[in-house]
């Protein structure tokens, strides 16, 4: 009997180690940001108790107001906001015009223009930099929300995949919308758009995340404290007062929430679409 | 010009200008101005290829060449070794709560890395930090993590392992759900253990999808910036001076935009030179 029950026990060791393993990896993953959170809440007297304190008592919740209105993030995160909501709405729609122009029109050049898209795909963006900055400069719009806007817009993968989902939207709904007597530009507005509307979803998230994110452009591009996104705002916030641990934990979270609560909203489209990405090869 | 031809064109116009203003026309800028010295306030100088030549005697740039090689080859496989482990077992039968360890492995994927590399600068602080505090009560000691020449590398590298094996994870997940358990069926049948059902049929059938991690991997770690900005408190150092690093100082603390230039171009041929002998390598095993 004893000896049954240790083989009955020994069918569960790799759920139980396997759990564990997960587990033990899952904790690892998660003690960043809890630490962050914990020091956000955290008085300047208490970052420096050891052992460290976890459950910081009472929280102290002014840490937020005092990074939010004192150092100004509030307006690095309103620019952040206007910057990403202006991007992905404009990026998603050109992306999914350029897609359908080439997945469902034939015109002389076609294959050339299109190669004209993609080829950059291989350059990375930091050799565009300098010419971004002369380019920018020349136009006299350093230091402006245009210069953070107009790069943005510029994504072959999104046309890449805009292009792909189009082609696989049936010949017959475009005729048909045709003989009911719809316009080209109807056709997008009423047949294109409403069809990819996951592929353009998970587009959108990925495009506001990479843009929310995006800090090296920002930080050549912008000079003047108003007009930083949160990442460059935060980098520059941590440069300056790099002892006040609290404080700055407290503007890492401001910087993270948008995006956490994004791909926790939208955590399906979100790894869809990257699996996307892994089959596109 | 057809009706048709007519919208089509119109529906690229805006794209190909913006392409061609913000992304493709600087890549031919690039290379014009790594051809001269100018420092944006002077005239510029044509000097042809001398930065590309300047650039092999320049001891910086080595030691930006090898610091990245080095976080290259200490992130990306491991990184991959760990989504695939993680990937496994997360997709094994007897494992419960797939969805909430798939979302915790994936979340730091998706943060910017300028918090997170702000969150981990804290976490190596070398006073208070909470890894100091973990390592001398296990009896590893205290050090100075990213303020140790030696070890500032390898802790950016550790962070950055931490923070993209849920992207590897994600997409070998997507992979390994791809393969038909018929496969597995038939080994099992036949005899086949777990284990050598995994390295017989799971591994080689993820080959496509490892060359693309690979690839991918080699080339964004190559592009490795805002983490070694963050953690080296936007200071170029030795320890961590890595080639994007020190395109960005020689480019916009010293304007030397036409030697940065040409930075900007051997990151490009380095990453096109490792792309196609991925490729090459790729194809002449198959």
């Amino acid at each position: 009997m004893v000896f049954g029950l240790i083989k009955r026990a020994a069918r569960h060791i790799p759920a139980v180690a396997g759990h564990a393993v997960l587990i033990a990896g899952g904790a690892t993953m998660a003690l960043p940001f809890l630490w962050m959170l914990s020091t956000a809440l955290q008085s300047r007297a208490q970052l420096y108790s050891i052992p460290p304190r976890w459950l910081p008592s009472p929280p102290q919740w002014a840490n937020f107001t005092e990074v939010w209105f004192g150092i100004n993030f509030f307006r690095y995160f309103l620019n952040s906001c206007f910057i990403s909501a202006v991007v992905t709405t404009l990026s998603v729609i050109l992306c999914a015009m350029a897609g359908f122009a080439f997945a469902k029109y034939t015109f002389p050049g076609k294959r050339p223009l299109f190669l004209y898209f993609i080829c950059t795909l291989m350059v990375p963006y930091q050799v565009t930099l300098i010419p971004l900055f002369l380019v920018f400069r020349g136009m006299n719009l350093l230091d402006t929300y245009t210069a953070l806007i107009l790069p943005g817009l510029t994504s072959a993968f999104g046309i890449f995949m805009m292009r792909q989902f189009i082609t696989d939207i049936p010949e017959d709904l475009l005729d048909s919308a045709r003989i009911d007597g719809s316009g080209e530009a109807g056709l997008f507005t009423r047949v294109i758009l409403p069809n990819i509307k996951p592929a353009a979803s998970a587009l959108a998230i990925f495009i506001f995340i990479g843009i929310w994110n995006d800090f090296m452009w920002p930080l050549i591009a912008i000079n003047r404290d108003e007009l930083k996104p949160i990442q460059a705002g935060l980098a520059s916030f941590v440069q300056q007062h790099a002892a006040s641990w609290h404080l700055v934990m407290a503007g890492a979270t401001c910087a993270l929430a948008p995006v956490i609560a994004v791909f926790l909203i939208f955590q399906r489209q979100f790894v869809s679409g990257i699996a996307f990405t892994g089959i596109k090869e | 010009m057809s009706y048709k031809t007519r919208y089509a064109l119109l529906f690229l116009a805006v794209p190909f200008l913006l392409f061609t203003l913000f992304r493709n026309l600087p890549i031919v800028i690039a290379f014009i101005v790594s051809l001269l010295d100018w420092d944006i306030t002077g005239k510029p100088v044509f000097v042809g290829f001398r930065h590309y030549i300047a650039l092999l005697g320049d001891d910086n740039f080595r030691r930006a060449f090898l610091n990245t090689v080095y976080y290259v080859a200490g992130t990306v496989p491991l990184s991959i070794v760990l989504g695939l482990l993680f990937a496994a077992l997360i997709e094994a039968r007897f494992i419960r709560g797939k969805a909430f360890f798939r979302t915790v492995y994936f979340l730091p994927v998706v943060c910017s890395m300028v918090a997170i590399a702000t969150v981990w600068s804290w976490i190596y602080n070398p006073m208070f930090g909470l890894l100091n505090q973990l390592t001398a009560r296990i009896g590893l000691g205290r050090h100075n993590w990213v303020a140790d020449p030696y070890l500032a590398l390898p802790c950016i590298m550790a962070m950055s392992v931490w923070k993209t094996i849920g992207y590897n994870m994600i997409i070998y997940i997507a992979g390994l759900k791809a393969i038909p358990s018929t496969y597995y069926e038939a080994a099992s049948i036949d005899g086949a253990s777990k284990t050598r059902s995994f390295l017989a049929i799971t591994i080689p059938l993820l080959r496509p999808v490892t060359l693309f991690l690979v690839i991918m991997g080699v080339i964004n770690s190559f592009q490795v910036f805002d983490q070694v900005f963050i953690l080296s408190q936007g200071q170029l150092q030795d320890s961590t001076n890595v080639l994007v690093f020190y395109l960005y100082h020689k480019g916009f603390n010293e304007l030397s935009l036409g030697y940065a230039s040409a930075i900007g171009y051997y990151i490009f041929l380095v990453i096109l030179g490792i792309t196609l002998v991925q490729f090459w390598l790729n194809r002449r095993h198959e």
